[in-house]
């Protein structure tokens, strides 16, 4: 007995010698890469934004390496599962700083992983530990005003969506806008950008009203806002709470009084179309652009880029391209072009951030033509945006 | 004029499902003293059934319906006899917190059969909103409050008129005597949960064409159906569907006139109130008293 618990001690001693060792050997023995991280909502709740980035960066990197590389270097992104939630969003992303020792963290998916990364790896702060930027692909205020010294964002802003509606229905000649919002972080930011910028565009918010996130009968707020005659309802919320105006709204024949339902960038989805049946028929909305590449005249400087993705990711997974995989799309390329115009070493994560910000000007992404700079992190401006209607159940540009 | 008929039937759509849910409470809570904390559940379901019956299966709604109704009966039985029978004789007290556990289940795996998007149901006929006294409805929620006017009336000849719907009444008041005169007070035990479970689902599968089902649309029905049933008197059914319709309509009007963020403030602010002045409900009938 005694000998072969001996026996197993030795062996176990053994295999713990071979993996110890073996680490340093193969890592320094291998020729030299540029290692990337990526964390996203791959599973949970928001697996609907986390599979389509996940899918993306896979792949984006498998075609860079085909081509060479960058530099002549291979790159090689470690992609963790934050499974939605902070807590492990934050425990990946110390992961993938201190054992896979990245230069660049790509993602997390949505703005609360994204914001308590930034907190517990310093991100916010010129000076920390790690050293290293974060393009993240949510869209969250808090992560890029006033700028964060290593936060980097792809998603087009709510400032963005708000600015885009208004020139909209200000270009139509409509003065008269009601607001309805979710109440919570996104409706209330959603809001007041609109609120903010209203007066530039010369139109008059007449009436706001709010829900709860989980409020299932909207009547009572439309009724009210329009009975303050306005010309244009705007909705800002997303999930099913976005359903349920359309539905309501269509309900109370408000759009045979002549008022314009307005939706956000949130509904920007087929899935939201499909859940609202006829209800959805003719409702604007701000989008990026790859809803409708097609559609784009062919002086768009994005549409080369956005049909060439588009057409490589859906013969690569048989489902239609989203917005979500764009984002993702643009935090790799983004990172891959500052390493090759800054001529970046590979894990010098201070020179890819100044790359970042002084040598991607110009890039043509899938959310826009992005002009980063020490004093903008998300580099995306309205014409970044289109507005699109709903017409027989698919999206169109809306003239 | 066509505003305030907006409001109250806008209203009155989510009262009756309060309703419905507030009364499901009672019918469990009259059998065995509990709060079944899973009510909420099985609202979702209902709903749940309903997306599959139509959706899935595409089942006209004349038989979909009452089967998400013989199919929410099912899982009250179950549930009985899964839940509470094993944990009664340790105490009310662990039968709720038996309860609790249940709605994380039954919530976790319906998330794991029907995921965790929200699900577009048809409406059970066609959805050309009706015009009445100025105000635009929904058809949708006219079906919503002629079947559960209908799904009243059968109750209330059931619990008023046949014996057996007797009996259980008998159960609630005083077991022990129900017991001594020859009632088999297990099995009217287990036809409370029965409906409980019928009725909860109903309003599911009812109002899931008006706000598509969901995996965790249970816990805030179940949190308004249990004010309902607050304020119309724990245990006392007329006061529930009273209190569902009140609550709906407060609701509905603070929303149209004050402001819709105070909606649900109102209707827990209304809750406490009529706990602190009232905790025998609005509507009592005056005598007879649970010790």
């Amino acid at each position: 007995m005694g000998k072969v618990k001996r026996g197993m001690i030795k062996v176990f001693i053994f295999l713990l010698g071979v993996f110890l060792f073996s680490f340093p050997f193969t890592s320094s023995h291998g020729e030299e890469v540029y290692k990337i991280g990526a964390i996203f909502a791959v599973t949970g709740p928001a697996a609907w934004l986390g599979d389509p980035e996940k899918k993306a960066i896979e792949l984006m990197v498998e075609r860079l390496n085909k081509q060479g590389g960058i530099q002549e270097k291979k790159i090689k992104v470690v992609i963790y599962d934050t499974q939605g939630d902070p807590q492990i969003a934050v425990l990946k992303a110390r992961e993938l700083v201190t054992k896979n020792h990245v230069m660049a963290i790509l993602g997390p998916s949505r703005t609360p992983t994204s914001a308590a990364v930034m907190k517990a790896l310093q991100l916010d702060k010129e000076k920390n530990r790690f050293r290293i930027p974060m393009v993240s692909c949510a869209a969250g205020r808090i992560l890029t005003q006033p700028v964060k010294p290593w936060v980097f964002t792809t998603p087009q802003t709510n400032a963005l969506a708000a600015g885009k509606v208004l020139e909209y229905l200000s270009s139509k000649g409509i003065k008269r806008v009601a607001v309805v919002y979710v109440s919570n972080e996104f409706g209330e930011d959603g809001y007041s950008n609109l609120k903010g910028l209203a007066p530039q565009y010369g139109i008059k918010i007449v009436g706001v009203e709010t829900y709860g996130g989980k409020d299932r009968d909207m009547t009572a707020q439309l009724t009210k806002l329009a009975a303050k005659k306005p010309k244009a309802i705007i909705n800002w919320s997303v999930g099913p709470t976005s359903v349920i105006v359309t539905k309501n709204f269509k309900q109370l024949g408000l759009d045979r009084k002549g008022i314009l339902l307005v939706m956000n960038h949130g509904q920007g989805n087929l899935k939201y179309v499909e859940l609202c049946g006829d209800a959805a028929e003719g409702v604007v909305l701000p989008s990026g652009k790859i809803l409708v590449a097609r559609d784009l005249s062919n002086t768009d400087p994005q549409k080369q880029v956005l049909m060439k993705f588009k057409e490589m990711y859906e013969n690569a997974y048989h489902e239609s391209v989203s917005h979500f995989a764009g984002h993702a799309y643009d935090a790799l390329m983004l990172v891959a072009t500052a390493i090759e115009k800054g001529k970046v070493r590979p894990g010098n994560g201070v020179a890819l951030r100044k790359a970042l910000e002084t040598k991607v000007s110009g890039f043509v992404g899938i959310d826009g033509v992005f002009r980063y700079s020490p004093r903008d992190h998300n580099g995306l401006s309205i014409g970044d945006l289109v507005m699109l209607k709903v017409e027989k159940g698919r999206f169109i540009l809306a003239r | 004029m066509a505003q305030l008929v907006q409001y109250i039937f806008a209203g009155l759509t989510m009262g009756v499902i309060y309703a419905l849910t507030g009364v499901g409470f009672n019918l469990i809570y009259n059998a065995t003293g509990v709060i079944n904390f899973a009510q909420g559940e099985f609202v979702m379901l209902g709903a749940m059934f309903l997306y599959t019956f139509q959706e899935v299966l595409h089942w006209p709604p004349f038989i979909s319906l009452p089967l998400v109704f013989l199919m929410g009966g099912l899982v009250g039985v179950v549930f009985e006899y899964g839940v509470v029978k094993p944990l009664i004789r340790l105490g009310v007290i662990t039968v709720i917190i038996g309860t609790i556990g249940a709605s994380v289940v039954l919530k976790g795996g319906a998330m794991l059969v029907w995921g965790k998007n929200a699900l577009a149901v048809e409406p059970l006929i066609s959805e050309k909103p009706v015009a009445f006294l100025g105000a635009s409805l929904n058809t949708q929620v006219l079906v919503v409050l002629m079947v559960t006017a209908i799904a009243v009336a059968i109750f209330w000849y059931f619990f008023g008129f046949t014996i057996l719907g007797k009996a259980i009444q008998a159960c609630s008041v005083n077991p022990l005597a129900a017991r001594l005169a020859g009632v088999p007070v297990e099995r009217m035990i287990t036809l409370s949960f029965c409906f409980s479970g019928a009725l909860s689902a109903l309003a599911g599968g009812l109002i899931a064409p008006i706000t598509l089902a969901e995996y965790d649309m249970g816990t805030m029905l179940a949190l308004k159906g249990f004010c309902a049933a607050i304020i119309g008197g724990l245990g006392n059914n007329p006061g529930a569907m009273v209190g569902g319709l009140l609550l709906g309509v407060m609701e509905g009007l603070s929303a149209g006139y004050l402001s819709s963020g105070y909606k649900d403030a109102l209707a827990f602010l209304v809750l406490i109130l009529v706990l602190f002045w009232r905790p025998e409900g609005l509507i009592t009938r005056g005598k007879g008293e649970r010790v």
